[in-house]
């Protein structure tokens, strides 16, 4: 008997993250080997920095055999599933990788005695907050924002589907906007804009957002990994509080001059009117299947993404620690050890 | 005609101040616009109840982008003889909120309460005796699943058995304990407007159910019309400064549940309601008769076929929201009616749209065969997956928006900039001009306002009779 822990979309942000925590403190389930879905053959070092006792297979979750490679030979399986495209080269991307690429991994899982199932969905299939004021809660209806919204939508709803059908108990973390180590290069870009004062901040910055530091989200999988709890639940994973986008950056700033770099303390402010003239553009060009990053993250710069944690600290026990300013300063220190232009 | 103090107004506002004041010995009048009609003697939500108590058949509109139709009692009692008797204690937030932004004095967290407890007891409120019926389980259920606060509001309502009660409404509570102090109470009766001497308002020409004129004189006068009547009154008499600029309402969104079991009772109103997500949005129940229904899915993609047989399957459930947008309240002349308009924002879009999905998503969520948008070709759902779509059908262009709580269009406090009144509802402007009703609200309380308007109207009324050197009566009906 071979019980097997699969994580997918190893090589990124999220999944080195959680596998550099698993390389710290194993699960604690009886597993017998960590296998490690990645997209890219460079993503084989990357993942063997994080977590050395890894079984990394490189596949493509849209390929009926690299996933049949990746479960091969395990009995039982517990399944953490992160892998998806947040901007892709076409909008079909999202859905032939997100919820096409979900379901052959969870019906691939479901073949060798899937135990427990930990699902990375997103914020965006539950869309905005009318409001600054207000918060998601776990449970909310589906308002997915555009085509990825849409996507991790359709993935939310097949791994509800096909673990309800098949009685196999599972969790759906909900992670906003990340920050932390093992970060992209857009993310090296987001931190060194705001430093040098050329990020520009829409509207009048006091939208609210949820932002999750990789470690928190890493411990909240962690959690929903190992929780006994039957059934599928939802959770937001998070830090503790949503922050206005003038905290952000403002916590941005304090955690580069805390590292010793340069800042300038200034914002290039733009009118509202320019992130809902960027919002329309992603649409029309969503709409005819084409996806332009800065344009997307332009639309959403104003909007209100907002959640509250109260349910994985109620059934899951979580409880973020690390402050905005030190997950920021460890984002600067990430980057600064790795080459990154920060 | 010369009465002490003139009411103007018998609803919610207008019966206990001239209950307070009646009581401590003043000589009061009330006048009331509508009929007096004897409580229980017409089916609730009927088209005999629309033609007799409320104003224009039940149907007013706040014209906007989109309009939103609103209700109102006009009769001896006001919305509290027609209404479903949901009792909220004022919320200590909203207090502060009021008193910080509005500069509202005496009015800190908590100091309501003492204006509450009697009141709850004179309107003996409480909850069903053997727990809520099953239109309002329903809910319960849907919320309970996920995890949404949801409660039973309690009603003012004195039960006679596990499942009936009488609503306590104004006729036989407050009104009734002003008549027994002396207060004199004319219905059919509308105050065209007031006549305001050297700075102060000293009589009131009324127009009389048989088409005489009259002219009431008064030391004072409470004016307690409502917050569209008592503006326009307000207006028409001169009165304007930050009078009818900032009315505020829960403008609702609904769905019909359709349900195995034969749930719904076409007489009443479930009572629970899910409190999860306020102030900014609430979930509760609506009055489902099958002219009410035919009208929710009139404009869906839904079957109307054996709508009466389905009646008792298909409660209708409405999702209510604060706004972003006010509205104004415009006496014209020569017209006996304001004109009422109201500015729903973008914001307020995002807010109704949230608030129809999450009403979607809670009916889903409890046992349902299916959910009916009430929209403009919404169709039938029976998964979360497909809300999306529907709740895209709620635009700017096609909302069907509703409301019975209307607000705010005299703000009380001492910042002159934007109040009307003062923290106890004396006019700024006019000397002898009180406003003791809903309009005083600085904005929407996010809850049914009758226990706030109640609480506050008594507060004021009670300060009225120290600074005329006379002792309120015990609060309590003897």
């Amino acid at each position: 008997m071979t019980t097997g822990l699969v994580v997918t979309g190893g090589g990124g942000w999220f999944g080195r993250s959680f596998l550099a925590s698993l390389a710290e403190t194993p699960l604690g389930l009886p597993i017998d080997e960590v296998r490690v879905l990645v997209h890219h053959p460079t993503d084989v070092p990357l993942v063997q920095q994080s977590l050395r006792a890894a079984k990394i297979y490189v596949g493509d979750v849209r390929s009926d055999s690299d996933v049949a490679e990746l479960y091969e030979g395990l009995d039982t399986t517990h399944l953490v599933h992160s892998a998806a495209v947040i901007h892709p080269g076409s909008v079909a991307d999202f859905f032939s990788i997100n919820a096409g690429g979900t379901e052959r991994i969870v019906r691939g899982a479901l073949q060798r005695g899937l135990q427990r199932m930990v699902h990375v969905s997103s914020n965006s299939p539950i869309g905005t907050n009318p409001s600054p004021d207000e918060v998601f809660r776990d449970n909310e209806p589906y308002n997915p924002y555009y085509g990825y919204g849409a996507s991790k939508m359709q993935a939310e709803v097949i791994v509800k589907d096909l673990l309800t059908a098949a009685a196999v108990p599972g969790t759906i973390v909900r992670p906003p906007w990340f920050y932390g180590p093992y970060q992209p290069e857009r993310q090296a870009r987001f931190l060194k804009t705001v430093r040098l004062g050329t990020f520009p901040l829409v509207g009048k910055g006091l939208n609210r957002r949820s932002m999750v530091y990789t470690e928190h989200l890493a411990l909240g999988v962690r959690l929903a990994a190992t929780t006994d709890r039957p059934g599928i639940g939802t959770y937001w994973i998070a830090d503790s509080q949503p922050y206005s986008m003038l905290e952000i950056l403002d916590a941005v700033r304090a955690a580069a001059r805390a590292e010793g770099l340069e800042v300038v303390d200034k914002v290039l402010r733009l009118p509202n009117a320019a992130g809902v003239m960027a919002e329309k553009v992603d649409a029309a060009l969503q709409k005819r299947g084409k996806y332009q990053q800065e344009i997307h993250v332009a639309g959403e710069l104003n909007k209100n993404i907002a959640c509250s944690i109260a349910g994985a600290r109620r059934d899951l026990g979580y409880d973020p620690q690390i402050s905005l300013v030190e997950g920021m300063r460890r984002s600067y220190r990430y980057g600064l050890e790795n080459g990154q232009d920060v | 005609m010369r009465t002490e103090v003139l009411v103007v107004g018998s609803g919610a506002g207008g019966a206990t101040t001239a209950a307070v004041l009646a009581a401590a010995g003043v000589d009061v009048l009330i006048v009331e616009e509508g009929p007096e009609v004897a409580p229980g003697s017409l089916t609730p939500f009927s088209i005999d109840q629309m033609r007799q108590q409320y104003r224009n058949m039940g149907e007013l509109i706040a014209l906007g982008l989109p309009s939103v139709t609103f209700a109102e009692g006009r009769c001896v009692g006001g919305s509290t003889e027609v209404n479903s008797g949901l009792y909220h204690r004022p919320h200590d937030m909203t207090l502060e909120r009021w008193a910080r932004g509005w500069d509202v004095k005496d009015l800190a967290a908590g100091s309501l309460l003492e204006f509450s407890e009697p009141i709850e007891r004179n309107l003996t409120v409480s909850t069903f005796p053997s727990g809520p019926p099953p239109a309002s389980r329903l809910l319960q259920e849907g919320a309970a699943r996920l995890q949404w606060h949801a409660q039973e509001i309690p009603r003012w309502f004195r039960f006679d058995s596990p499942i009936t009660g009488v609503r306590q409404s104004m006729s036989l509570t407050y009104l009734r304990q002003a008549r027994r102090h002396g207060a004199t109470l004319w219905s059919d009766t509308w105050v065209e407007r007031f006549i305001v001497e050297k700075g102060r308002a000293i009589a009131a020409l009324v127009l009389r159910g048989d088409g005489t004129r009259d002219r009431i004189d008064f030391d004072s006068v409470f004016v307690c019309g409502g917050a569209v009547q008592s503006a326009a009154l307000l207006q028409r008499s001169g009165i304007r400064r930050h009078v009818g600029k900032t009315l505020t309402m829960h403008p609702t969104v609904k769905a019909v549940a359709h349900t195995a079991a034969p749930i719904n009772d076409p007489t009443d109103v479930p009572v629970v309601q899910v409190r999860e997500f306020y102030p900014h949005m609430s979930i509760g129940g609506s009055a489902t008769n099958l002219p009410l229904l035919g009208m929710a899915l009139m404009r869906t993609r839904r079957r109307l076929d054996d709508l009466a047989g389905l009646l008792p399957h298909m409660p209708i459930y409405y999702a209510a929201i604060r706004t972003q947008g006010l509205g104004r309240v415009t006496a014209l002349p020569r017209m006996r009616d304001p004109l009422v308009t109201y500015r729903i924002t973008g914001q307020d879009i995002a807010r109704l749209r949230s608030a129809m999905g999450r009403l979607l998503e809670v009916l889903l969520a409890a046992d349902t065969i299916e959910v009916i948008p009430s929209a403009l070709h919404a169709d039938p759902i029976t998964s979360a997956a497909q809300i999306p779509e529907q709740v895209a059908k709620v635009t700017r262009r096609t909302a069907d928006l509703m409301t019975v709580h209307v607000c705010s269009s005299v703000p009380m406090g001492e910042d002159r900039s934007k109040c009307a009144v003062d923290s106890y509802g004396r006019s700024h402007e006019v000397a002898g001009v009180l406003v003791n009703d809903a309009s005083i609200l600085n904005d929407a309380p996010g809850i049914n306002p009758q226990g706030t308007v109640m609480a506050l109207a008594t507060r004021n009324a009670e300060r009225f009779l120290l600074d005329h050197g006379q002792t309120p009566a015990a609060r309590e009906f003897s």
